[in-house]
């Protein structure tokens, strides 16, 4: 009687058990009588309650409508749930595989993974900033909880592990039981680690563009973690974006405090802060105080603050009491705009978008000022400003209303700067052709600008194509159509697809003189064009598909023939 | 032919203590040589000149079309480069695949070339680490039109290009197979 009531039990719960999964962790308890009941059970009931589930999840989430996010929380939810069932992980490793298999194959998912791994969680697991379904809560949460130490230990060998349990006897041969499996490695098992951490990469940029804190401390852990978990020689270039980072910020340090500061006079912890830790020479020290103190004055100061060796000076190491006044004398106005930058090591990171066009003469002159101090400090290098990556904090002052834009996308700035920097006329009213000219910007970009701008009614169309100042509100009456501007359309880091398109020519050359030396050739294989081209041309990593794509645009040039499965070129 | 592999052997001997020590750690270095060479190659294309590396990236097939204005014109040759493990400080072995009838080309294909033989003090050869693949192609091309007949491996070639221009030709059409037929 109480074995039949339990088995109708275990049948009810088997039922449900994606539902079960789907709460967790409020199910425990209804999870907690199946594992009752699995301790005793037969391999075969087993199976059958694994293949119920596999069942359950088939019907419930594998299918388009789901979204990528739902399917990895549920997902994690699987590896929690069926870890408790089973501790050694071959339920889960039964249960799992449809599921992975499934998530292998959405596009998204690794970019969703990294956005996860990236975002901002409180304290209770609940995302700080909700953005637009790209961010997978549980995993973010795995990803802050787990610990940096290297867990790929042999769980088999540890001699002292009181809880060790001796493997299953349904576990397969295949079965992998001395990896530590928490729910980081599961996701980080589920792709090729070399796909992974290329799309890491993009997100990691993406993020480190954008951060604020000075210190990186999150995206420093976050490189520190794969650290642990992948090879990590694999990391190097996560590892110099974030050196770079951390360099900006010093060098922003080094370069910039003068600049806001000009006006007054530098006291001796400005001269020392202004000492690179490898030495300086006098005059070139005194460059930088020039015409804000006297020459002797500057002497003295530098005997204060640095040591003298082989007509270099270096840094004393002890520090100067601090200033009796420390508020910031940088207020207002000062010479000046206060602004920022960062230097990235363009070999390491990701292709970023590199449009350039006008900048605000007044940032302009900023600019080139900034890259003669850069090359001064550091030798043969050079800088290349990317302002597209720029951003900018706008105020405008019109007629009835002043508006605020901090931190908008350099090339808003530049187009709506164009509308002011002639004389002032309210009349001035400018085409987008026009000011792709003026600003020789990319069209796209200029578009993204106007409505941008119309859509903050800022700028409206008095005729139509044609856009003018907004000075008051009331001399538009009809509101500015309700498109919303696509907030943040252009992310900085270019889509694999415009870099295909952009170094297309250069990969069908390579195909043409693959197969004009090599003969006729397949696309697939180890022999085949895909593969031959990532061998001799690292930068290309993309597929059999984008070679089909590629040799689909040859062929329709005449350069190329298809011969079956065979490629050749024509002769 | 005996007297160019007496040389090529004699000169092997003083290079093995520079090659030992450069052969094992610099393969990493030679690919990336080859693969920026292969870059170049592609970026800023020669005429006539054409290369790519096959399955292994130290063994390339090249393309190349006879000179106009002497008897290979609008002719073109298979050629196989095969860079040694201390690339760039020892040439590569080029060889002729497509039959061809020169004075300074033998019946297996190898070619009598000063670069193509070890250089620097002492060796006989005028290869430098400064020439590269294409250097190497446009030298083997400039050859077809400007046979070097004092020293050649095929002596028949040499004298007929010196006496009779015209059944020179007649021979280099004659051994001549068009790649695209050689491959079947």
């Amino acid at each position: 009687m109480a074995t039949s009531a339990a088995l109708s039990l275990v049948r009810k719960r088997t039922e449900a058990l994606f539902d079960y999964v789907k709460v967790w962790p409020e199910s425990k308890g209804a999870l907690l009588d199946i594992k009752e009941h699995i301790v005793t059970a037969t391999t075969l009931e087993k199976v059958s309650l694994c293949t119920a589930f596999i069942r359950q999840v088939q019907q419930r989430i594998l299918h388009a409508g789901a979204t990528t996010v739902e399917l990895l929380s549920v997902y994690v939810n699987v590896i929690h749930a069926f870890k408790l069932l089973d501790a050694r992980g071959v339920l889960l490793d039964k249960v799992a595989s449809p599921l992975r298999g499934y998530l292998r194959a959405r596009d998204d998912t690794v970019s969703v993974i990294a956005a996860s791994f990236l975002a901002d969680i409180d304290p209770e697991g609940n995302l700080v900033a909700e953005s637009d379904g790209k961010v997978c809560a549980d995993i973010a949460k795995a990803a802050q909880t787990s610990s940096l130490e290297d867990t790929r230990d042999d769980r088999g060998l540890n001699w002292d592990d009181m809880n060790w349990v001796p493997d299953p006897i349904d576990a397969g041969s295949n079965h992998k039981y001395n990896k530590s499996e928490d729910i980081l490695s599961y996701i980080l098992g589920l792709f090729d680690q070399d796909d992974f951490i290329k799309e890491m990469t993009n997100v990691l940029a993406q993020h480190l563009l954008q951060a604020t804190d000075p210190e990186f401390a999150k995206e420093t852990r976050l490189v520190e973690l794969f650290k642990s978990r992948f090879d990590p020689s694999k990391l190097q270039a996560a590892e110099v974006m974030l050196k770079d980072m951390r360099d900006s910020v010093m060098l922003e340090k080094r370069i910039l405090p003068r600049r806001t500061r000009a006006t007054s006079t530098p006291t001796p912890r400005d001269i020392q802060a202004a000492i690179p830790g490898e030495g300086i020479t006098l005059p070139m020290l005194y460059r930088q105080f020039e015409g804000r103190m006297k020459h002797a004055q500057f002497l003295a100061m530098v005997k204060l603050v640095a040591n003298r060796r082989n007509d270099l000076y270096y840094p004393k190491r002890g520090r100067l009491p601090s200033p009796i006044d420390a508020s910031p004398s940088q207020q207002g106005t000062d010479s000046g705009e206060p602004m920022s930058f960062r230097i990235l090591s363009s070999f390491f990171w990701p292709q970023l978008r590199s449009n350039k066009f006008a900048v605000p003469d007044k940032f302009a002159g900023t600019l080139n000022h900034t890259g003669e101090m850069f090359s001064r400090y550091s030798g043969q290098r050079r800088l290349e400003w990317q302002d597209a990556l720029g951003r900018m904090s706008v105020t405008l002052e019109l007629e009835d209303r002043t508006i605020t834009e901090p931190d908008i996308p350099a090339w808003r700035a530049s187009v709506i700067n164009a509308f002011a920097s002639d004389e002032l006329d309210t009349g001035l009213s400018f085409t987008a052709e026009q000011l792709q000219k003026k600003l020789s910007m990319d069209s796209e970009l200029v578009s993204d600008a106007l409505s941008y701008w119309s859509h903050k009614r800022v700028l409206y169309q008095p005729i139509a194509a044609e856009y003018a100042v907004l000075e008051r509100l009331d001399m538009d009456v009809a509101p500015t159509s309700n498109t919303a501007a696509e907030e943040e359309a252009f992310s900085a880091v270019r889509s694999e697809d415009a870099v295909l398109r952009e170094n297309a020519p250069m990969f069908e050359i390579f195909i043409a003189n693959m197969l004009r030396n090599g003969g006729a050739k397949e696309v697939g294989g180890m022999m085949g064009i895909a593969n031959m081209l990532k061998m001799v041309l690292p930068t290309f990593t993309y597929g059999e598909e984008e070679v089909l794509f590629l040799l689909g645009e040859m062929e329709g040039r005449g350069e190329v023939v298809r011969e079956g499965d065979m490629w050749k070129v024509a002769t | 032919m005996a007297s160019r592999a007496s040389t090529m052997s004699s000169s092997a001997t003083p290079s093995v203590s520079q090659s030992t020590k450069a052969a094992a750690p610099a393969n990493g270095n030679v690919i990336k040589r080859l693969q920026s060479e292969l870059m170049t190659l592609m970026t800023s294309p020669t005429p006539g000149i054409s290369a790519f590396p096959t399955a292994d990236l130290t063994r390339w097939n090249a393309t190349l079309s006879g000179p106009a204005d002497t008897p290979y014109a609008s002719l073109s040759f298979k050629l196989t480069l095969a860079f040694p493990a201390n690339y760039p400080y020892a040439p590569p072995e080029v060889l002729f695949k497509t039959p061809i009838y020169h004075p300074n080309v033998d019946m297996s294909g190898r070619i009598c070339l000063d670069i193509l033989k070890p250089g620097g003090q002492g060796k006989e050869g005028a290869w430098s680490a400064a020439l590269n693949t294409e250097s190497v192609l446009l030298s083997v091309q400039s050859l077809l039109g400007e046979p070097n007949n004092a020293s050649p491996l095929n002596g028949e070639a040499a004298l007929l290009w010196d006496s009779n221009q015209e059944e020179f030709k007649r021979k280099v059409l004659a051994r001549h197979v068009e790649p695209s037929e050689l491959e079947d």
